[in-house]
């Protein structure tokens, strides 16, 4: 692996990366400054941002190069800043990355094993918190601070057969663990859906699969056609995982269910959620404290509370990362995000606060 | 799937086994899900454990049936040639003594079935296997009603096991070990 020069592009790169990385007096000072300064969201740019543990238990990587993948789609190459080896991964991984103002998650596209390098595809989101802008500009050579590899989408060890569906740039994951399977002969079919012209990652899936993918460039309702039969003719042992728009996700669930999968074997991750409905104004109860904070329609939970300085823990802010996981001591949940299993959300015991919210006039305990 | 060939305790500390009356507990009460139009894999042993795999079918037939006595080599053959195949979508139903439905159930999920597409009713069964770790036979001994069985003798190395509640869904046998071992005087 050729070693690059360590030159910071300080525009493209959150200041706290680059001090972080120069000068350990400036790190201290802006931790010590936390304590007042503390406000996460939109704001957190601002000199008292601290990063999230994830993010501080993790790595400083190089990047080694950058190349246009499909329009829109920039693959970004990561190796450690001193050659040294990057820790092996689970098919599936992903990487919090800090860009700018924004913590986003990027699946990573290698097999895991023994990686040279971490490999992500980065759609350029034009709706999103600028986060995949500012990765659209990095260049060889700068670096970035993301988290050691995370998985929640990982191939079952149970599993005879592997199905796995890619709607657009949710290939990524699926191109991580077809590499996975490739090295360890695992059987798998995969459907791969796209809008023509736009399709990451298609030449390597074609390679990797030959006559064991399926293209669908029909859009929906082509789709659900496709799921309908594909779906219903897989041996038994056969796991499925899909990852791609909430859209696909949607079909996907929806055709196996009618096909009487059972949800152990149903495996997704999606990545745009849908924008979420405002929600009903309900009451929280700090049950520590006493304190009881009213949350209007439109403004979430973990929203509330660090208006009223009880800082939660909190990355994504959209229910996929699990971070703002409170416990609830009392009242009925309205689950909205997609991290707790259905199980957890049926157990009524804890909440993800940047989403979920209670029904009218319903009152929750939390262990604030 | 070497059920059939084990061989059979013999103790005299064993009590008579008694045939006790049917019970519907064993491993998940889970139904077919409501309005189900998959395929049905049915296995069951008595001809009491085919009415209730009846029942659990409704006005429905299995597409696939066997009535056996017992769950041996060919009944396990049976159902892993079914299960391999069948495709996902695909519910089987066990009705039966708990150490066949056990050791079909193991079959069944050895070969690519998830616990959530299995749907068992059990009754107390005459025989259990105990595990040896010392030698790794399993003996099949009869099973009294009362806790009056828990010391058996090893078909492999003649040790008196003592027999523990600790099951092995896998082996669909409980764990046995030295009695005596751990009295130091």
């Amino acid at each position: 692996m050729e070693r690059t020069t360590v030159t910071l592009h300080a525009e493209t790169l959150h200041p706290e990366t680059l001090h972080a990385e120069t000068s350990p007096e400036r790190t201290a000072s802006v931790e010590a400054s936390h304590a007042q300064h503390h406000r996460a969201g939109p704001a957190r740019a601002a000199a008292g941002y601290r990063r999230p543990l994830p993010l501080r238990q993790g790595l400083t990587l190089t990047v080694a190069s950058v190349h246009e993948q499909a329009p829109g789609v920039r693959s970004i190459a990561l190796v450690a800043s001193d050659g040294a080896a990057l820790p092996d991964y689970v098919p599936g991984s992903h990487l919090l990355v800090e860009c700018g103002s924004a913590v986003n998650a990027y699946s990573l596209t290698g097999s895991g094993l023994a990686p040279a390098e971490y490999a992500l595809s980065v759609q350029h989101d034009d709706a999103g918190s600028g986060g995949s802008a500012v990765l659209h500009r990095v260049q060889a050579g700068d670096r970035l601070r993301v988290s050691r590899p995370r998985n929640g989408f990982a191939p079952r060890t149970t599993a005879t057969r592997h199905l796995l569906i890619a709607g657009g740039i949710g290939v990524t994951p699926v191109l991580s663990h077809l590499r996975a399977a490739a090295e360890w002969g695992r059987e798998t079919t995969t459907i791969y859906a796209y809008r023509p012209g736009v399709a990451p990652h298609l030449a390597e899936l074609r390679a990797l699969c030959g006559d064991r993918l399926v293209e669908c460039t029909g859009g929906r309702s082509a789709l659900r056609a496709l799921l309908g039969e594909v779906l219903g003719r897989q041996p038994m042992g056969t796991h499925l995982y899909a990852c791609g728009g909430s859209g696909v996700i949607d079909a996907v669930l929806a055709a196996a269910r009618g096909l009487h999968w059972p949800e152990e074997r149903l495996h997704v991750e999606t990545f745009d959620t849908a924008a979420l409905d405002p929600g009903d104004p309900f009451t929280v109860e700090l049950q520590r404290s006493g304190r009881v904070l009213e949350v209007p329609s439109g403004l979430s939970l973990l929203e509330a509370l660090e208006d009223e300085g009880v800082p939660v823990p909190n990355m994504c802010r959209q229910g996929v990362c699990g971070e703002c996981r409170i416990p609830v001591t009392a009242g009925t949940v309205l689950h909205r995000d997609t991290y707790l299993s259905a199980e957890d959300k049926a157990a009524n015991t804890s909440m993800m606060a940047c989403v979920s919210r209670a029904g009218t006039d319903e009152r929750l305990g939390v262990d604030l | 799937m070497t059920t059939a060939a084990l061989p059979a305790g013999t103790t005299s500390r064993v009590a008579p086994v008694s045939a006790e009356p049917t019970g519907t507990e064993g491993p998940g009460q889970r139904d077919l899900p409501p309005a189900f139009t998959g395929r049905v894999i049915a296995l069951s042993f008595s001809a009491e454990d085919r009415a209730r795999s009846a029942e659990l079918l409704g006005a429905r037939d299995a597409d696939a049936d066997l009535a056996s006595a017992a769950y041996g080599e060919v009944e396990a053959r049976w159902l892993t040639h079914q299960v391999r195949s069948a495709t996902v979508g695909t519910r089987l139903v066990l009705c039966g003594a708990e150490g066949d439905v056990r050791a079909a159930h193991a079959d069944a999920v050895r070969h690519g079935m998830v616990s959530a597409e299995i749907v068992s009713r059990t009754r107390p069964g005459s025989t259990r296997r105990v595990y040896c770790p010392h030698c790794r036979t399993l003996t099949l001994t009869p099973r009294a009603p009362e806790a009056t069985d828990s010391i058996v003798t090893c078909g492999g190395c003649w040790r008196l096991l003592e027999v523990f509640d600790h099951f092995s869904r896998r082996m669909t046998a409980y764990l046995g070990a030295a009695a005596g071992a751990e009295d130091l005087d």
